[in-house]
């Protein structure tokens, strides 16, 4: 705690006695993903090759922790150590977490959910790695989204503000932005899509392979038989199960976006150290994005296990006892 | 959505990547994690109901033990009950025995007591009847013969037995 106010007033005091120390050009906030290089047609963005960085350092980080594990070391078995221990502890915690939503399908649903949460936190702690999304490229006029239109409206109105504030502008005679070589994949709304789009589709997977076409007699609710009221709410889900996708990806790339103009915000107007305790905020704001999405998707799946219907609970004994 | 930079090869792409991503970590992560964790959940199970067998044993051995003793002392007791009545016993057997013997012996001495002195009594008898009998002789001056001598003599012992 008061490392933490040293750091605040030691930057404070920086901003007023040395104003250009540390100095940061003005931020570029662009919602989309820049594109770094293509390799035959295919466009690859700043996110996609830090997803491939994460993917890459997850796999390599996992054969390390097992390995001994998986070479049938006795020993490994009877007292874990460094990695091993540190995968342990999580994948245990995981395992019992889960276990406490739904026990019954837990084994059939740990895939899916860990990987989600694995890939989220340690994509979102990756945007906050020093150099990510500071070092980049200037290139001449860019694929910037919609942010970066307006801005770029807002330059040819304004030139000289423009050229004042970003540091690529001072390079060349025209207008350039900045593209990031690297930048937090949950920060990329098509890593955001495709992991609600996967957790939407095996919610509904489980959901058919669990009780059958039973599985929609939730969406729907014969009126006649259980009320207006019943069919209604029966719609309402139906509504919300579409809606979950984007809840579930704007979710997250809203977390994680937000915190990354938070911090370039806070590097602007105070240079250095004021950022930090925003390090320690958007670290504790990924962790729990990663768990948010992870748990939803587990309690999701469990739902759309789960039957009030007689016929149905038979077929997902049935499927049960056939897993 | 193109403003929000979502393209369809890029999702797919992500798509891709998860899927690989979910296969690689099962196959080297969560498969050997899960399993090292059911063993050794196993084999703590099999350690605590090893524990507890041993306690369960324990406890039938100590169970054992006390009843053993507990028989054991009863045995104890039961035997110096038995050595304490046969010791009494033995000991009224001997004590009547040594009383029987010294009536007995009292008895028999008392006999023999009884005897010598009826034995001296008679030597005393004859000895004083010949001393009468020589007394008498010496006094009326002639020596008694033949019948008048034993009959005098037997006089004598009969006074004396009278007089004793």
């Amino acid at each position: 705690m008061f490392a933490v106010l040293a750091v605040l007033v030691i930057g404070i005091v920086l901003r007023f006695i040395a104003p250009e120390f540390g100095k940061v050009g003005k931020p570029e906030v662009s919602f989309s993903a820049e594109s770094i290089f293509s390799i035959g047609g295919f466009t690859v963005t700043n996110s996609l090759l830090l997803t491939v960085i994460v993917t890459i350092f997850l796999i390599v980080f996992s054969a390390v922790a097992t390995r001994r594990l998986r070479s049938g070391d006795e020993e490994a078995l009877t007292t874990p150590r460094g990695t091993q221990n540190f995968m342990e502890l999580i994948i245990e915690q995981l395992y019992t977490l889960m276990e406490s939503v739904n026990a019954k399908y837990v084994a059939r649903f740990f895939t899916l959910v860990a990987t989600i949460f694995l890939i989220v936190v340690v994509s979102s702690w990756s945007g906050l790695i020093p150099g990510v999304g500071s070092i980049g490229l200037c290139v001449a006029g860019g694929d910037h989204g919609a942010v970066a239109e307006a801005q770029t409206e807002t330059a040819a109105a304004e030139p000289h503000e423009v050229e004042s504030t970003t540091s690529c502008a001072h390079r060349t005679d025209g207008y350039t932005v900045f593209h990031p070589l690297l930048r937090a994949p949950t920060a990329d709304l098509n890593m955001t899509i495709a992991l609600a789009l996967i957790s939407f589709f095996f919610t509904e997977f489980w959901g058919f392979k669990t009780l059958g076409f039973g599985y929609l007699k939730k969406f729907f609710i014969n009126p006649l038989k259980h009320g207006m009221i019943q069919t209604f709410v029966g719609l309402i889900e139906l509504i919300s199960e579409v809606v979950r996708l984007i809840s579930f990806s704007f979710r997250l790339f809203g977390n994680i976006f937000a915190g990354e103009v938070v911090l370039l915000v806070m590097a602007y107007l105070f240079p250095t150290l004021l950022s930090l305790p925003f390090y320690g905020l958007e670290l504790f704001v990924g962790f729990i994005q990663a768990f948010v999405f992870a748990i939803l998707t587990m309690v999701f799946t469990s739902m759309a296990t789960e039957s009030h219907d007689h016929a149905a609970e038979a077929h997902a004994e049935h499927g049960v006892a056939a897993h | 959505m193109d403003k929000l930079g979502v393209n369809l090869p890029l999702l797919l792409s992500q798509l891709v990547n998860f899927a690989l991503l979910a296969f690689v970590l099962n196959v080297l992560l969560y498969q050997p994690i899960l399993k090292a964790l059911r063993t050794r959940t196993e084999r703590i199970r099999e350690s605590l109901e090893n524990a507890e067998k041993v306690k369960q044993q324990l406890a039938r051995v100590d169970a054992d033990y006390d009843a053993k003793l507990g028989e054991a002392r009863r045995e104890a007791q039961a035997i110096l009950g038995q050595a304490t009545e046969r010791a009494r016993v033995q000991e009224q057997e001997l004590l009547t025995t040594a009383r029987a013997n010294i009536e007995r012996m009292e008895m028999e001495a008392r006999a023999k007591v009884e005897q010598d002195r009826q034995q001296s009594l008679r030597g005393l008898q004859t000895q004083l009847a010949g001393l009468v009998t020589q007394t008498a002789s010496t006094v009326i001056g002639k020596e008694l013969q033949g019948k008048g001598h034993d009959d005098l003599i037997n006089q004598s012992i009969e006074q004396l037995g009278r007089l004793n």
